[in-house]
């Protein structure tokens, strides 16, 4: 019998595509079911925040900051500061600092929380998608007594945080991480231990150590191939330093262990929360600055961990209240990046699992 | 184990090696001027060299200093926990570095970025083509003399393709 | 002339009952998915949104009808038209009680099934009429399949046939009347099939979730990877129907399966024909409840599944049920 001939078929995923968590196109070449080659086209998204950021002052920045990975808006806050604080030498109010650890493992639980349902409807399950948008709005409303915004607080400033938060902020988060154990539980008996996950999930896209540091793979899909490596531990900023708690790594390096890694992750974030909750000082919460930030002339760098992994901003400044240049090492445009060399070889639907995740936002990927 | 500084005899072993690098430093960072045709056999050794191990590239970005272009590279090693900074300098009618996708696959995006954005060509990149912007966009939009508004010449340079906006434009200044 | 209208009639009023349950069975995922999910699902339509199957139909109807420029116009239409028709087809020769059916047929169970073996086609031309590459790889995912369940789907009922010695679904039923087991005259476990053959009883349940595209099996329309299979390229009615189709066929195979493992409509108490659909209803039930709970399974998984674990099975089941025939009889 002659050998069949057969052609490869060219699918567009995307840019609007309901797997896609956003505006991602991806050129997908397919063997039957089998991806032969993948190729994104990124860049709908891209807003040139870091040109926009050379024509506004630091003050005005943040705000723009905000809205660059929209699932987590205080690491973004955080990660423009910390270079502009390095830079004047300001010193944190030991209140602010603690104020800016409960927003972000605040933060970071609700990304996490939107990461755990959105990639159960990745594979189908549409029930824990809504369980957890009932869980993150409840950290939603917390961010609203707070800041007054929900998604784009625009909270922290430099040398502090905007505003000292009330008595209702402090008793509605210390009952959010006392009840938060019991929901994940909950949790994990829908996703975690259902054999059809697990099937769908373990050994998919393994991954080595090497190969995901030399693809500059940072974050939860970092911690799944056995690095342990959390800036929040390796590297301290801000008031991290006073808590104590594990980083979750992995030892198969394939979609089940990143995902379960994030799962651990909340439990971590909620006992860092109630830690800084229980020895909360007392004082100011935002140092003394000139109204308008500007630091001296000079270039900084600064790295924080971001639940998608290490989101860095580089800074130079000319002595103005307007920053030189900004650049900011998105964590999801190098996961991105990374996962295209993945995806060769696998189903269509292991591809749907890879991408979830690394969990790319496109506002961050874009900029 | 925070990460720590690189210390500054492997430093100046770096600059004995390559005489033409300027030492230089900002906050914890030491930093490295080197020059474009030394670059690569520098971060081969960099990644290489038991001593220094840099396994992992984590940012590459363009500056526009105006009168020259730089692009940073920040390294670290995950080994060693200890970081460097290096920058290379090139003037806007030659801007052509060495490309360093060879020794880390992360610096794909982050170079064809820095074409996209600057306009800084990387020799040996194996796709170097736009990434953010529009395939056939006008110019390089992070550079300085490229207005954030709308400008009546950009707008009407529209049918352009991307071949005529290469690297030798002449951007209105 | 009067067998003719008589027996049009009884075709229409099983259809008109066929159609109801399919219609109710729309306003009752929904608002079982909604309770699943901690909200309240349709509430605007009438009391507790009870019209809105109606207002879903109508939406439908309403929508405009759009043919992709490059699709093969005819099987395009066709398409829908195939999936439907074999559902309407069983409506035909369900038997609701011992004397309720539109055309008593005494191979029941061979033209269910015979019938049944057209949706794929169907699925098939819908794929590959559209002229889309979402629905040429939804439908060739959706043939391959159903044929390759469709197998143990018709084994595992094969168990039952041979106990019984008939096709004719009211004999089937007929022959599990009375008790299994009794302390004096009360029975404690019918004498239902299932009790006999509960292997086969599993792997029907199986397999009809995978015959019918339900989760954990929605592989060819999978939302999440294919957009929505062989139905991306339909909108208004057409989209409708082949909606119509996959419900109306999870209704029929629930009802043969309370036939033929769930002693149809004997029960005690109550009337035959309130038994026969509290029965089909705990059916669908089970099914919406399970869609909601489970991921997807891969498609080469769903693969190795239906042909390396369930067709030995279906087959290791007939075996047993031959041996014990023979031992017993």
């Amino acid at each position: 019998m002659p050998d069949l001939r057969t052609e490869t078929l060219r699918v567009n995923f995307g840019p609007q595509h309901p797997s896609t968590h956003g505006v991602l196109y991806l050129i997908v070449d397919l063997d039957g079911e089998i991806i032969v080659n993948v190729e994104p086209v990124i860049g709908y998204l891209h807003r040139g925040m870091e040109k926009i950021f050379e024509f506004r002052n630091y003050s005005q920045c943040i705000a723009i900051m905000d809205r660059s990975d929209y699932m987590s808006a205080f690491f973004n806050e955080m990660a423009f500061i910390y270079p502009v604080e390095e830079l004047m030498e300001v010193d944190v109010p030991k209140r602010g600092e603690y104020l800016r650890v409960i927003m972000m493992e605040l933060n970071r639980i609700a990304s996490h929380l939107l990461f755990y349902g959105a990639y159960g409807m990745d594979l189908g399950a549409v029930t824990p998608f809504l369980y957890c948008w009932r869980e993150r709005e409840k950290v939603m409303d917390l961010f609203e007594i707070a800041a007054g915004y929900r998604l784009h607080p625009n909270y922290f400033r430099v040398g502090g945080v905007k505003e000292d938060v009330t008595d209702e902020f402090l008793e509605g988060t210390m009952q959010f991480v006392k009840e938060l154990p019991t929901w994940l539980e909950e949790y994990e008996t829908l996703l975690s231990y259902n054999e059809i996950f697990n099937l769908r999930t373990r050994n998919v896209g393994k991954m080595t150590k090497e190969w995901a540091i030399n693809l500059g793979v940072t974050g939860p899909v970092l911690r799944a191939t056995g690095i342990r490596w959390d800036l929040r531990k390796t590297d301290p900023y801000s008031a991290y330093d006073d808590f104590d708690f594990d980083i979750p790594v992995g030892t198969h390096g394939d979609c089940f262990d990143a995902y379960r890694i994030r799962v651990l992750e909340m439990l971590q974030s909620a006992r860092i929360i109630e830690q800084a909750l229980n020895n909360l000082p007392g004082g100011p919460v935002r140092a003394k600055t000139k109204l308008n930030v500007s630091p001296p002339k000079g270039e900084a760098y600064a790295r924080i961990e971001s639940p998608r992994g290490e989101l860095a901003c580089y800074i130079v400044s000319d002595g103005t209240q307007k920053p030189y240049r900004a650049k900011v090492r998105a964590p999801s445009f190098v996961n991105l990046m990374a996962v295209p060399p993945l995806l060769k070889g696998h189903l269509i639907a292991d591809a749907i699992a890879l991408f979830g995740i690394f969990e790319p936002v496109m506002g961050e990927v874009d900029r | 184990m925070a990460t720590s500084e690189i210390t500054l005899e492997l430093v100046d072993r770096l600059v004995e090696k390559f005489p033409e690098t300027v030492k230089n430093k900002y906050l914890d960072w030491h930093t490295l001027i080197v020059r474009r045709e030394d670059i690569v056999e520098l971060c081969e050794m960099l990644k290489s060299d038991g001593e220094f191990e840099f396994n992992f590239l984590t940012d590459l970005s363009g500056v526009d200093y105006l009168e020259y272009m730089e692009v940073v590279y920040h390294l670290y090693s995950y080994e060693l926990q200890h970081k460097l900074c290096l920058k290379v300098r090139v003037k806007p009618d030659d801007l052509l570095v060495p490309s360093v996708t060879s020794l880390w696959s992360t610096a794909d995006w982050h170079e064809r970025e820095a074409y996209d954005l600057f306009g800084i060509v990387f020799e040996g990149h194996p796709n170097l083509k736009r990434i953010l912007c529009a395939e056939d966009f006008p110019g390089h939009a992070f550079r300085k003399d490229f207005p954030l508004e709308n400008d009546e010449e950009y707008l009407l340079r529209d049918e352009k393709t991307a071949e005529d906006y290469g690297i030798s434009e002449d951007l209105p200044s | 002339m009067n067998d003719v209208i008589f027996m049009v009639l009884r075709g229409l009023i099983a259809l008109a009952i066929g159609l109801v349950n399919v219609i109710i069975y729309l306003y009752v995922e929904r608002k079982v998915f909604a309770d699943i999910h901690v909200r309240l699902g349709p509430m605007r339509v009438g009391k507790h949104g009870i019209l809105q199957p109606i207002a879903d139909a109508l939406k439908l109807l309403l929508k405009e009808d759009i043919i992709p420029s490059k699709a093969d116009r005819m099987l395009f239409v066709l398409a829908p038209v195939i999936v439907f028709a074999p559902s309407i087809m069983i409506y035909m020769v369900i038997p609701l009680t011992d004397n309720v059916v539109a055309n008593d047929l005494n191979i029941g169970i061979f033209y269910i099934f015979g019938v049944l073996t057209i949706v794929p086609i169907g699925v098939l031309i819908a794929g590959w009429a559209s002229y889309s590459k979402y629905s040429l790889l939804g439908g060739l995912r959706a043939a391959a399949q159903q044929i390759s369940y469709e197998i143990p789907l018709l084994l595992s009922v094969l168990g039952v046939i041979m106990i019984t010695g008939s096709m004719d679904l009211r004999t089937i039923v007929g022959q599990q009347s009375g008790s299994l087991v009794s302390i004096g005259n009360i029975g404690i476990i019918p004498n239902w099939f299932i009790f006999l053959q509960p292997l086969g009883f599993i792997i029907y349940f199986i397999t009809l979730l995978a015959d019918q595209f339900r989760v954990p099996f929605d592989i060819p329309e999978a939302e999440s990877e294919l957009v929505q299979g062989y139905q991306t390229e339909y909108s208004s009615m057409k989209f409708g129907f082949l909606q119509l189709a996959e419900y109306s066929n999870v209704l029929v195979l629930s009802a043969v399966g309370v036939l033929l493992f769930f002693g149809g409509w004997n029960g005690p108490v109550l009337p035959p024909i309130v038994w026969f659909f509290i029965k089909v209803w705990i059916g669908i039930l089970v099914v919406t409840w399970i869609r909601m709970t489970l991921p997807r399974v891969r498609v080469d998984q769903l693969m190795t599944f239906g042909w390396k674990l369930l067709l030995p099975l279906t087959l290791a089941n007939i075996a047993l049920t031959g041996f014990l025939q023979l031992y017993f009889a």
